[in-house]
């Protein structure tokens, strides 16, 4: 088994008023060594949502996982683990970047405070090794004046600046894997790409796999090895990247990429008519039955099952199921 | 951050200055003047002008003010009415007692009001929670006076316990003077604590929901790492705003809690000053407190900007 | 308003908080009227006794009847606050206004006013003006007045200044609207929610030094009754007759906390930022 972490029969359900719904449901995703792993979607896709249940973060209450397992590097079941032993992966061999850099960083501690943190929790080296190993790291993800940027605030940087410091604490402990949820919606354009070059450097250097979240398929483009696209807590389509932009099966996976292609080249931009269903309301039968083109009565009633389309491709719609049908 | 602490300190200066304008006029309007209290029904004309002169509330009111705050800022603050002993003299040997009580009531009040905040907010909408909820409300509407008098009635009536009538300084005897103060002290502290037990959970609670909280847990820190190096650190501030606000209630309440347990404090001396109507002193002590208080909130101040790297010096 | 009242409902603690102000407005208007004593009338042949089918609190070291004045008392309670929350909140409302308005200097010299009212602790500041006025039930009504002017300054201000920045009040002067009827007709409507708040707050407040004032002989004087000055008459005669101070205690601790509760679920409906 050379794959770093296996997500199967992922369920995660949310309590709300007495009331319990699914939020995230039979998520299946197997992420290999120095693989960067994408997962795309709009928000409430419940894609963050797993990549909190992989750290053991889910708030609960009012979350929890409510079925499947989460295998790490073969056999580590991290579903089944106490908090203590969850403690020492996190920020070793697991470790988490986030969306909002300008809030990710405890304001009232130095960058130095703050990575030296996870080095005392997870090292015991000595203070001199840990300062040094603070400045290689902090050189490492292309921060200048290394020394000076260690006794600044976080206020006192910019904000790609921040999502550098976050990637260093993610790294200083050499993960075997990083989740990054939408590591760069915050920032600028150009700070967007040095900080996914960043990452792919980062991978090979520290031979380490990668789960990128994001709700950008051009992010997924640029760095991902395989995909998979997430509705309404469900996997609809997951298929390695030159596949899926190559031949989408999913009307999600269509009506998206045909939103990122016409954002690009024409004067009207294409979007997905209607919005993700509540958790409350959530269809009975296909999940994107309420907004999708090509929708059936089949569609309505039962939920499809997942097909493999093409070698390695699988999607999650009725269409191809009537098609195995008619063929015979 | 001492050109900074300098600066506000000279910022102070026209407060103070306004201070000492607002408390000299407001003597001025008492109706029927001091030398009329002083000599009661027997003045005569002679004897009025002879002590206004002496008094020299003759003069001009702006060169009245002037004479008073030239005393005040050499340390002269006139001599009281009834023993003819300076001001300033008894002001400072009753502030120790009031300093030590209104310290003692802090003291007491942060030490079980942060603890239990931190445990309401980590256990929240629980039946702790609840408890620790109700207990804080109760602790800011319930009057110092209404529970020094239930206090007082509960233990003499269950336990024989009077509070001692005369007073022993910290100096003289320490145990006994601590066993003395307690007692005050719960009873001042008791809004504070209210106060601060609620400001604890809500900050605590609000802190624990930002985002580097979850980069803490990331990391792979313990709950007491995320809560007490964390959660409680960037709380403070909050807490602090409220405790700089609570020391004027801690201040004020002394004049009551000093009169209620026989403290000779800076509290029960203005009271008795009132009572007697010997202004001097009033209006020194009421100068000196304000003072106080208003030194105190620098403190605060200070505290914020040596603990939020954000504020700049400016 | 129907808004705040529909999810007053639905906060339980909160309307603990109505329930027991509606119960002390009641016992405040309408007590007074259906005590079967005079509460200052002293039954002479009946002092210090415990509470009976006659006098239901029991009589204090006069032969009065405590459950009268205790009703008297939150009269008392009730009317020095609501006159003195209004004085207060009518000045702070008209110094705010004019502080959060025009700014500049006239703003400087109000608020370094306020300043100085605020570096004085609220007993001390009313005891000092009470001191200087003479002890007397409109002086404490003015003196607790002038206490909680700063407070309501520094909210209408805020509040003012926060309203002025937001677009509609621009344009509405940028169309030619005159500046007081621009204040009148948008800018009072929308600070009234922290005004109420404030209201409320400041009611437990003034009720509260007004007890004290009168706990040291400062306040409301005798014969008249107080639950501060009745609490602390109460205090020679603890161990033979605690009923003297017990109700009084009660009622006054009661009264502050149900203020107190209906003040915190108000701010919470009409501040959505501090929900959770």
């Amino acid at each position: 088994m050379d794959n770093v972490l296996e997500i199967k029969n992922l369920h995660i359900d949310v309590k709300k008023d007495d009331s319990t719904y699914n939020v995230v449901k039979d998520v299946n995703v197997s992420i290999g060594k120095q693989q960067i792993y994408g997962i795309v979607g709009e928000s409430g896709s419940g894609k963050s949502l797993t990549a909190l249940s992989i750290m053991g973060l889910l708030a609960n209450p009012p979350l929890h996982v409510s079925k499947g397992s989460i295998q790490f590097e073969g056999d580590r079941e991290l579903l089944d683990m106490s908090f203590k032993e969850m403690k020492k992966i996190r920020g070793k061999e697991i470790s988490m970047i986030f969306q909002e850099p300008m809030t990710a960083l405890d304001p009232l501690f130095t960058i130095q405070d703050q990575l030296m943190e996870a080095l005392k929790f997870h090292t015991k080296l000595s203070k001199s090794e840990m300062k040094q190993a603070c400045i290689d790291i902090i050189e490492r993800v292309g921060i200048p004046r290394p020394k000076e940027v260690l006794k600044d605030y976080p206020h006192q940087l910019s904000g790609g600046m921040r999502q550098r410091v976050m990637i260093a604490i993610a790294m200083l402990c050499n993960p075997k894997l990083l989740l990054a949820d939408e590591p760069t919606t915050a920032l600028d354009v150009t700070i967007q790409a040095q900080i996914l070059d960043l990452m792919k450097e980062l991978r090979e250097d520290f031979e380490t796999s990668i789960l990128m979240i994001t709700h950008d398929l051009g992010v997924i483009a640029e760095t991902c090895q395989r995909v998979a696209v997430m509705y309404a807590g469900e996997v609809v389509e997951e298929s390695d990247v030159v596949s899926l932009f190559h031949s989408p099966k999913h009307p999600y996976t269509k009506g998206l990429l045909k939103s990122m292609v016409s954002g690009n080249r024409h004067d009207d931009l294409y979007s997905i008519p209607g919005k993700v269903p509540s958790v409350e309301q959530m269809p009975s039968g296909c999940r994107f039955a309420t907004r999708c083109p090509h929708v059936m009565d089949i569609c309505h009633t039962q939920t499809p099952p997942v097909q493999e389309v093409e070698a390695d491709h699988t999607c999650q719609c009725w269409l191809y199921q009537e098609e195995l049908v008619k063929n015979g | 951050m001492i050109a900074y602490t300098i600066r506000r300190l000279l910022m102070l200066i026209p407060v103070l200055f306004g201070i000492s304008v607002f408390i000299f006029l407001i003597m001025k309007m008492i109706p029927g003047d001091v030398v009329s209290t002083m000599l009661g029904t027997e003045a005569t004309d002679e004897s009025r002008s002879q002590l206004e002169k002496q008094f020299g509330l003759n003069l001009p009111i702006y060169q009245q003010y002037y004479n008073w705050i030239s005393g005040v800022l050499v340390g002269d603050f006139g001599v009281s009415l009834r023993t003819g002993k300076p001001v300033l003299g008894d002001i400072l040997n009753r502030f120790t007692l009031t300093l030590e009580l209104t310290l003692l009531s802090a003291f007491l009040s942060w030490i079980i009001a942060i603890p239990l905040g931190i445990i309401a907010a980590i256990k929240r909408n629980t039946s702790t929670d609840f408890g620790v909820r109700i207990i804080s409300l109760l602790g800011v509407s319930v009057p110092n006076f209404a529970l020094a008098t239930l206090l007082l009635l509960i233990l003499s009536v269950f336990f024989s316990y009077y509070p001692p009538s005369t007073y022993v300084s910290l100096v003289e005897d320490p145990v006994k003077n601590l066993q003395m103060m307690i007692l005050p002290s719960i009873v001042l502290g008791t809004a504070m604590a209210g106060a601060v037990m609620r400001m604890t959970r809500s900050t605590v609670l609000e802190v624990l929901r930002q985002d580097f909280i979850r980069t803490i847990r990331a990391k792979g820190a313990s709950e007491r790492v995320v809560i007490f190096n964390h959660a409680l650190k960037n709380a403070m501030i909050p807490i602090l705003t409220i405790i700089g606000m609570q020391i004027g209630v801690l201040l004020g309440g002394t004049v009551i809690i000093e009169q209620i347990f026989s403290l000779p404090g800076l509290g029960q001396l203005v009271l008795t000053a009132i009572n007697q109507r010997d202004y001097p002193v009033v209006q020194g002590a009421v100068l000196f407190i304000a003072f106080v208080f208003v030194m105190i909130n620098l403190i605060v101040d200070l505290l914020y900007s040596y603990l939020d790297p954000r504020i700049t010096y400016k | 308003m129907s808004e705040i009242i529909s999810r007053l409902k639905k906060d339980k603690v909160g309307l603990v908080g109505v329930i027991g102000v509606l119960l002390v407005l009641v016992m405040g208007f309408i007590g007074p009227l259906v005590t079967p004593h005079d509460p200052t009338e002293m039954y002479k042949s009946h002092t210090l006794e415990g509470p009976s089918a006659t006098h239901w609190f029991g009589t204090d070291d006069f032969g009065r009847d405590i459950f009268s004045r205790v009703m008297q008392g939150a009269r008392v309670s009730l009317y020095v606050g609501l006159i003195s929350v209004g004085i207060g909140a009518t000045l702070g409302f008209l110094f705010g206004l004019i502080a959060g308005f025009f700014q500049g200097w006239v703003d400087n010299v109000i608020m370094r006013i306020m300043d100085i009212l605020f570096a004085f602790p609220d007993i001390l500041l009313a005891l000092t003006i009470v001191a200087v006025l003479g002890p007397s039930l409109r002086n404490t009504m003015v003196a607790i007045g002038i206490v909680f002017t700063p407070v309501f300054t520094r909210t209408v201000r805020a509040a003012v200044i926060s309203v002025k920045e937001m677009e509609f009040i621009t344009s509405a002067r940028s169309i030619g609207v005159k500046t007081h009827k621009v204040i009148f007709k948008h800018v009072s409507p929308n600070i009234l929610a922290p005004f109420i708040v404030q209201i409320t707050l400041a009611l437990s407040g003034a009720i509260l030094t007004e007890a004290a004032l009168s706990f040291l002989g400062l306040g409301i004087q005798p014969p008249e009754p107080s639950w501060g000055s009745m609490l602390n008459a109460s205090r020679q005669y603890m161990e033979i007759a605690p009923w003297i101070a017990i109700f009084p205690a009660i009622f006054i601790i009661i009264t502050i906390f149900c203020f107190n509760l209906l003040g915190d679920s108000l701010r919470d409906i009409l501040d959505p930022k501090l929900n959770q």
